[in-house]
Order: structure tokens, then sequence, then C-alpha cells
């Protein structure tokens, strides 16, 4: 890029989301470690292997901000029910309080779902600001790794693994983000997408209002491709608005400072 | 040697005289966004593109830094076609699903390109994906997720490179959805190799593509991607600013 751009607020913004991101993998393995999450032990290789990395992404991003780098934030302060106060308890076991359910790691792998793709489009948005330094620019490919997995996780029926016998990716949860059926998120975030304290409505700040063909998100505005034909929506990430992304961190109890 | 082409945009098109795209798809009976298959290709193939056209590249342009962008999504784009058409014994159904969606989505990111750069590289470069070996299952499961890390890794590349936020933008679209690839890919070998619940089920982000130290996907220059994917391209392919 050309310009010279302060690009210390965006690191640290993508510091801050890392920082969440790596406690809500810790606790969901914790949970694991006490039983009260039962991954298998793919599902539990996949999000140790994601733990790490995000983990180094934040040793390195401390390292980039060198003495502008925050003292570490206080989990305690995040919210993993996404202001909502339940939908997303479930997710972490023990944290919910609530014994091992079938639905509890539904619950995990979908909110993991949406840090996923959020934390693609987020990056992706930052870019242009943080383009001068290459760790930064290969956090966004890591990224995109990571949002596939946590997807495939998701992915098989019933929230069943993908396996040698799975025969397609579930609708709407294949390893890339798209269309189908004119939705972009699955029914399985429940609630109305109008109403504030649903899991519909918190995907809905990362997938855009609504997620519905009839009502075009923001984060699938298609600025570039708009007009060329009949391109596929997965064959491209959209950054998300800074409005929607900032809204969605809030949620969870990060905020740019 | 089958050679696989990447069909020509319709502005650009290299043909004998009489003889279009249009009408070869449809003496082929295959229809413009149908499967070419290598076995027509070898037999028409050499009538329907100027071999000798080049593609020239200037990296120090954010033109060329797409323009190596389209070389790349041409090179995937001519790979499923001819493992998509030639297939492989054992086949299980989520790979080809797997195939089909990374197929379509590749054919739109060359789409755009094609209509974004009407006086770029050619359209119809080729290649001989023979020269690969993809005789049976776990060869082609390697080969495209290796291209996969290759092509990923060269698109953040590009993104070091972009000069304009425009570029920037666009590519970076296009390179997570690699990655996502990338990841899909390595996690069907996982499951081949029985790791589907198995602690070893890592491969979507191992350390031979993530570095541990930064947690960041390694990155490759254009040279470096160029000299990997070289042996398989037919289309003489020039590099400045490399």
């Amino acid at each position: 890029m050309d310009s010279p751009i302060d690009a210390r607020p965006s690191i640290l913004m993508i510091l801050r989301f890392k920082e969440l991101t790596v406690e809500f993998y810790g606790r969901g393995l914790d949970a694991y470690a006490s039983g009260a999450q039962a991954f298998t032990a793919g599902e539990h290789a996949v999000v140790a292997q994601i733990r790490r990395q995000e983990q180094a992404q934040i040793a390195e991003l401390r390292r980039v901000l060198g003495s502008a780098a925050p003292a570490a934030a206080d989990p305690s302060t995040f919210d993993f029910t996404a202001g909502t106060g339940a939908p997303f308890v479930g997710a972490l076991g023990a944290e919910g309080g609530a014994p091992y359910t079938g639905a509890l790691k539904k619950e995990f792998f979908k909110l993991a779902q949406l840090f996923g793709d959020f934390g693609v489009r987020f990056l992706k948005a930052l870019l242009p600001v943080v383009a001068a330094h290459e760790a930064a620019v290969g956090m966004h490919g890591t990224q995109g790794r990571h949002a596939a997995i946590l997807r495939s996780m998701r992915s098989g029926a019933g929230n069943t693994p993908l396996t040698e016998s799975s025969t397609d990716y579930t609708s709407l949860i294949a390893p890339w983000v798209g269309l189908v059926s004119g939705r972009i998120f699955d029914t399985a975030f429940t609630g109305a997408a109008d109403n504030a304290s649903t899991q519909a409505y918190i995907a809905t700040l990362v997938y855009g209002v609504a997620g519905t063909a009839s009502a075009p998100s923001k984060s699938e505005a298609n600025q570039v491709q708009e007009g060329i034909g009949s391109l596929k929506a997965d064959a491209f990430d959209e950054p998300i608005d800074t409005e929607s992304a900032l809204a969605f961190l809030a949620r969870f109890g990060v905020s740019p400072a | 040697m089958r050679d696989v082409q990447t069909p020509l945009a319709p502005d650009s098109e290299h043909t004998r005289p009489g003889t279009t795209r249009r009408d070869f798809l449809r003496l082929a009976g295959l229809g413009g966004a149908a499967l070419l298959l290598p076995s027509v290709l070898t037999a028409c193939s050499e009538d329907l593109v100027d071999p000798r056209l080049p593609a020239n590249i200037d990296l120090t342009t954010d033109a060329g830094v797409r323009n190596f962008a389209y070389l790349l999504v041409q090179y995937q784009w001519g790979f499923y076609q001819y493992v998509t058409a030639l297939g492989y014994p054992g086949m299980r159904a989520l790979e080809s699903r797997t195939y089909s969606e990374i197929t379509s989505q590749v054919t739109s990111q060359r789409s755009l390109f094609a209509a974004i750069l009407p006086d770029g590289i050619p359209s119809a470069m080729r290649f001989d994906f023979d020269k690969l070996g993809l005789l049976d299952r776990s060869r082609v499961l390697e080969y495209a997720a290796e291209l996969a890390d290759t092509v990923e890794a060269a698109f953040h590349g590009l993104l070091l490179r972009a000069r304009s936020a425009e570029t920037l933008t666009l590519l970076a679209k296009i390179a997570s959805v690699q990655s996502r690839q990338a990841a899909a890919l390595r996690d069907l070998r996982d499951i081949a190799a029985g790791n589907a619940n198995s602690a070893q089920r890592v491969a979507f982000a191992a350390d031979d593509v993530v570095s541990p130290q930064t947690g960041s996907v390694r990155i490759l220059t254009p040279a470096d991607a160029l000299e990997r994917l070289r042996p398989y391209i037919i289309t003489t392919v020039s590099l400045r600013g490399a």
C-alpha cells in the first residue's frame, strides 16, 4: 500500500478479538477435560490446534505493537451469552452450569463458527490498514482455515463430524459461506433475526441483515462482483463493515480501547 | 499429452477461421459451462488456441498483480476440469462434492477476472496435468491440497504487493476462500487416512502451512509460486518485478 497509515489501532482490535476467542476455545477445552463437553478426539484436536495458533497470533501481535501493547484483557469481562443472557451459555458446558446434553456441543460449534467467519471478514476489512505487516496478512489466511474446519465440524447430519462415510456437507454449513435456499446461515441459529436477544440476531451481525437473498446483507453486498454474471457468493468472502464488526464484538464484551 | 485449456473469453478468441469456441462446444455437445473432457481437448485444442501467446506479467503494477491472480485461478480451473473429467477409482461422495463445490467457486473467480481484465493475460492458458500422474485417490487428494496451499500462499503474497485498497480488497475476497478450500481438502486427506475421530486431525492447519511462531499462513512470492506450477503450464509465462 502506498500511504503510510498507523496500523496500531487495527492491530489492537485484532488482538482483542483473538483474546476473546482464545478464552472461548480454552473454556471449551476445559469443559472437555472436566467431562462437561463431549468432544470427539478429532474435535478436541481441531479446537486445540486452533487455540494454539491463536495464542501464537496474540504473541505476534503483541510483538508488533511493542511498547504500545496493552495489558491482557480480563477474561471475566467477556460475555459468551452475547448479551442475550442465555442462548450461548450452554456452549461452554461448566460455564453454563448445566450437565452435558446433546445440544451442548452443537452450541459450542455454532458460536465457534460465528467467531471463525466473523474473523475472516473482520481481518479482511482491516487488511488495507495492516497490509504492511506480513504476519497480520498471514493471519487472514489462518482465519480462513479455522473458519472452514469449524464449519466442517458442524457439517455432518445431526452435527456429527464429517467422516469417511459422509456423503455431503449439510446445506448451509459447508466450509465456505454461500447462499443456500436463499439463506446465508442455517436455522439452527434460533429465534427471530429481528429480536436482539436471539442467536439469529447475533448471526446477522456476521452474515448480514436477515441473511436472505431478498434482504441482501451488508456483508454480502458484493461491491466488486456486483453486475458481473451469476457469480457464486461462496466464491468470495466479504469484508464486514465497521458498524457491524463493533456491534458484534461489543455483544461479547470487547471494545476497541 | 492431454492438454487442458481454459475456455476462451468471448472477447479474446484465438481460433482457426470459421471455428469459434461456441461452435466447438456445440459440436462436442458440451455447452458453454460444461466440463471439457481431456480426451476431447486432446483432439481439438491444438486448433483452438495459439500456443505462442505468452503471459507477460508486470508485478510492479496492480494490473500485473491481478493478472498473476488470474493465472492462479486459471490453473486451478484447469486442474479441476481435469480431475472431475478423469475421476479416480473409489472416489467418495464427499470428495466428489468438494471438488464440485471448489470447481464452481473457481469458475466464478475466473469469470470475475475475465470480466475485469479484458486486456490482461491470455484467458485461455494451457496446461498439461498428465505429468502429475493423478492415477489414484491418494495422489489426487495430495496434489489438490498441495495446489490449494500454493495458491493460498501466493494470493497472500499478492496482498503484500497490492498498491491500491481496491486491488487488495478484491484479492482478499478470494484469498480467504482459497484458505477455506485448502483446509477442506487437507481435512479430506485426514478423513481418508482414518483420522476423523483421532487426535491427528490437524492437517487443516498443520505446522507446514501455518507458522507455530506467528500463527500465520506461510506466504509465497509470485516467482516461488510460479516455480511450483511451471512444470504443468504450457503457455509461456514471464514475470517482471518478481
